[in-house]
């Protein structure tokens, strides 16, 4: 650990602070009806002109109902694009079409935010595929996150007094601000900082060249920025090229790492801004700030630690370990830019990796897996990090509500049975959908072929490869070989499952929430603000959401960490 | 339903035609109007301007007049508690344990992330700095302010670490010293 690294995580700390409230307030605003900006007004009107439908408002059902209809056309689009890249124009590699497993693995990945990717871009995808399929999918599942946090933080501010307030909002209307006034304005400016730097954006074919001693190397080529751009701002994560922001195309200078790191935390920081906004209380929305930037700089500080630690296995070698653990890590982002961007990716659904997760110490690792399956509320995915951070807060407020012994209430409105159960089955079908994903493939020995590293790091892989599906993360311990059958189909299902059932009973609550009548605080009431609701907020994240996967933790990481002390290798 | 199904329909042709044809295009075009050296790869050209590598990507040297760069990625993702990693560490010591006695600085035996690393640390450079005068037979000092000038700092003196573009740095020692023996 240096002087340098620490200044440069202060660094980071402060633009996300300066930024949260202008792009907070501009998030708020846009999502307003009438928008306050003309121009919106009238692209608004030609847009919906286009789609031919009314931005009607919809309750919970039929908003949850163009949402899943709108996801699973993508799914099917995605899918045939895939099949017929050898048909399509800009295929300059001539590559044939995605194999059915591989393509509908992808398919599902890209349209749930996961960006699960396994396959290298530059090997089987054509620039058309990349291009319209998987870049459209990246600015329209992050629209989808952006509507289910709205239709959610609608249904918790919303009151019933009025007749028509009682609704959540319109879906589309909400997708198609998203696209067109949050992510397309933002990758337009990332992406030409991106190039600036030297991230490519061109047609060309990959280029063979003769090095400076005689060698031949082969230079892939691609619309690199454009990819870029969104697959960071929308917490995407699926790289244009296997080695996603390690690959110097991708993420050429420790400037663009920088942009990519604050880039992924802004949207979904700055959210916290706009709900404050939302329900009226902006110390609300810092309160949740707070409690996620505590948690981010606790794996911060611990990821960065065990990754300057030498490797003990490589003592005596002759070897100068200064830096620390630099296997599967970039010397112009060191030790630091590569720990910093572990823990963003993971604390929010983005996945995009600059470094080998595979290759972290064991205990380095155990947080990046911790990150993610405390359910990626550390700002979180763009909207579901929020949308899920919501969900902790209901359960929160039970559990002070059965300390103290009366009704708990969330901004005025009573919580009661049926949204505590939604809230806690959220959280529960998680261990579900991972542990039996891993319990199976641990028990075939067909899955375990895929293995890279043998003895406990090989279980983490797998445990690494479910739970990132799950949460929709889209990182992993990469050595796993999971273009089989098995992995892209299980993958697959546990994708879906893992981003739309949590929507559905997110919807679902606020769905009652909504019609909910308002109750004036008392001294009874727990503040949802302040420092007592935040030590209970990390408290419930951690209990609730880190306790239940303690058990496989031990098997892998602490197993693994306890022999490379005692120099055993596998 | 099917009004639903329309919508959807239609959204996603608006919003695949915005997104995934409009904007890369736009994108493109105005990347190839400013920057065109790095929207088409930071290409370096020799005298007759054919390519011979990219200044963003690593390439290999063999020449012991050259400075090699980190070793490729054919094996990576291993664990630490890798046999494999161990072996392949080792093997990379034997390789190159013989250039100088001091200690070997990390970067130079493991392999990056991408594979495709330009750069080692300033260290290794220093490191590897002996063999390279000896094979060009010029005096170390030499070499040492090649590598002086030729450091990259961290950006705005924060972002990133201390480093040398491998490629770069070779140019450069053949443009101040000309091309070592055996090459092309």
């Amino acid at each position: 650990m240096t002087f340098n690294g620490i200044l440069q995580i202060v660094l980071l700390f402060t633009a996300l602070l300066l930024l949260i409230k202008p792009v907070g307030i501009y998030l708020y605003r846009v999502y307003e009806t009438p928008s306050p900006f003309p121009l919106f007004n009238r692209l608004e009107g030609k847009l919906l002109n286009w789609c031919c439908f009314k931005p009607v408002e919809q309750n919970w059902k039929a908003y949850l109902k163009s949402l899943l209809i709108f996801n699973i056309m993508g799914i099917v689009i995605l899918f045939c694009l895939e099949r017929l890249q050898y048909f399509l124009p800009l295929n300059p590699e001539n590559f044939p079409a995605v194999p059915w497993a591989l393509a509908l693995n992808t398919a599902v990945s890209f349209v749930t935010n996961t960006n699960w990717q396994a396959y290298s871009g530059e090997l089987t995808m054509s620039y058309f595929t990349q291009m319209v399929g998987l870049t459209w999918q990246n600015f329209v599942s992050a629209g989808t996150g952006m509507a289910a946090f709205l239709a959610f933080a609608r249904g918790l501010s919303r009151h019933a007094n009025s007749s028509q307030d009682i609704l959540l909002g319109n879906f589309w209307v909400d997708l198609l601000r998203s696209v067109f006034y949050v992510f397309l304005p933002g990758a337009f400016i990332m992406a030409l900082l991106f190039i600036s730097q030297g991230v490519i954006q061109n047609f060309s074919p990959s280029l063979e060249i003769t090095t400076l001693e005689g060698g031949r190397e082969l230079i892939s080529m691609g619309p690199v920025a454009s990819q870029e751009a969104i697959k960071i701002l929308g917490t995407n994560g699926g790289g244009f090229f296997g080695a996603s922001s390690a690959h110097p195309f991708e993420n050429p200078t420790p400037f663009t790492n920088f942009l990519q790191m604050l880039s992924i935390i802004l949207i979904p920081g700055a959210l916290t801004y706009t709900y404050g906004k939302m329900i009226q209380s902006q110390k609300q929305g810092w309160s949740i700030f707070i409690a996620m930037a505590i948690l981010s700089l606790i794996g911060i500080v611990a990821v960065y630690y065990f990754e300057s630690q030498p490797n003990p296995l490589l003592h005596g070698l002759g070897l100068d370990q200064t830096p620390g653990n630099l296997e599967g890590k970039e010397v112009r982002f060191g030790i630091l830019g590569s720990s910093l961007f572990a823990n963003l990716t993971t604390d929010t659904s983005c996945g995009a990796t600059n470094c080998l997760f595979d290759s972290f110490t064991p205990l380095g690792g155990l947080i990046l897996l911790l990150n993610i399956l405390i359910g990626e509320i550390v700002f979180g995915g763009v909207g579901v990090g929020l949308f899920n951070m919501l969900l902790f807060i209901i359960i929160s407020v039970f559990m002070a509500g059965l300390m103290v012994g009366r009704t708990p209430e969330y901004l005025g409105k009573k919580i009661e049975g049926k949204e505590v159960r939604f809230a806690i089955l959220s959280i529960a079908i998680y261990p579900l959908i991972i542990l039996v994903g891993v319990a199976i493939s641990v028990l075939s020995s067909s899955a375990l072929a895929s293995l890279h590293n043998q003895g406990p790091h090989g279980f983490s892989e797998i445990l690494y490869a479910y739970t990132s599906a799950a949460h929709n993360n889209g990182s992993a311990f990469g050595g796993l070989n999971a273009n089989t059958p098995w992995y892209n189909l299980s993958l697959a299902l546990v994708m879906f499952i893992g981003r739309f059932f949590p929507i559905y009973l997110g919807l679902s609550i606020a769905g009652l929430m909504v019609n909910k009548k308002i109750i004036q605080p008392n001294a009874g009431t727990f503040p949802t603000q302040g420092a007592l609701f935040i030590g209970l907020l990390i408290g419930v994240i951690l209990i609730v959401g880190a306790l239940t996967f303690f058990p496989v933790l031990a098997i892998g990481p602490f197993i693994e960490y306890i022999d490379l002390w005692q120099g055993r290798s596998f | 339903m099917k009004k639903e199904l329309l919508i959807a329909f239609s959204v996603s042709l608006i919003t695949l035609f915005f997104t995934g044809v409009v904007y890369p295009f736009l994108i493109t075009e105005i990347a190839g109007s400013l920057f065109p050296y790095k929207a088409s790869g930071s290409l370096i050209k020799d005298g007759q301007s054919r390519v011979i590598g990219s200044e963003l990507l690593r390439q290999d040297f063999k020449n012991p007049a050259y400075f090699f760069p980190r070793p490729s990625a054919e094996e990576s993702n291993l664990a630490p508690t890798s046999k494999l990693l161990v072996t392949r560490i080792q093997e990379r010591i034997t390789e190159i344990k013989k250039i100088n006695t001091n200690p070997i600085p990390i970067d130079l035996v493991t392999s990056s992330a991408s594979g495709l690393d330009p750069h080692i640390s300033v260290e290794a450079t220093l490191w590897q700095a002996p063999q390279i005068a000896l094979h060009r037979n010029v005096d170390l000092k030499h070499i040492t302010a090649l590598i002086e000038r030729l450091r990259e700092d961290p950006q705005f003196y924060i972002l990133g670490e201390s480093r040398l573009n491998i490629l770069k740095l070779n140019l450069a020692l053949d443009a101040s010293f000309g091309a070592p023996v055996g090459s092309l």
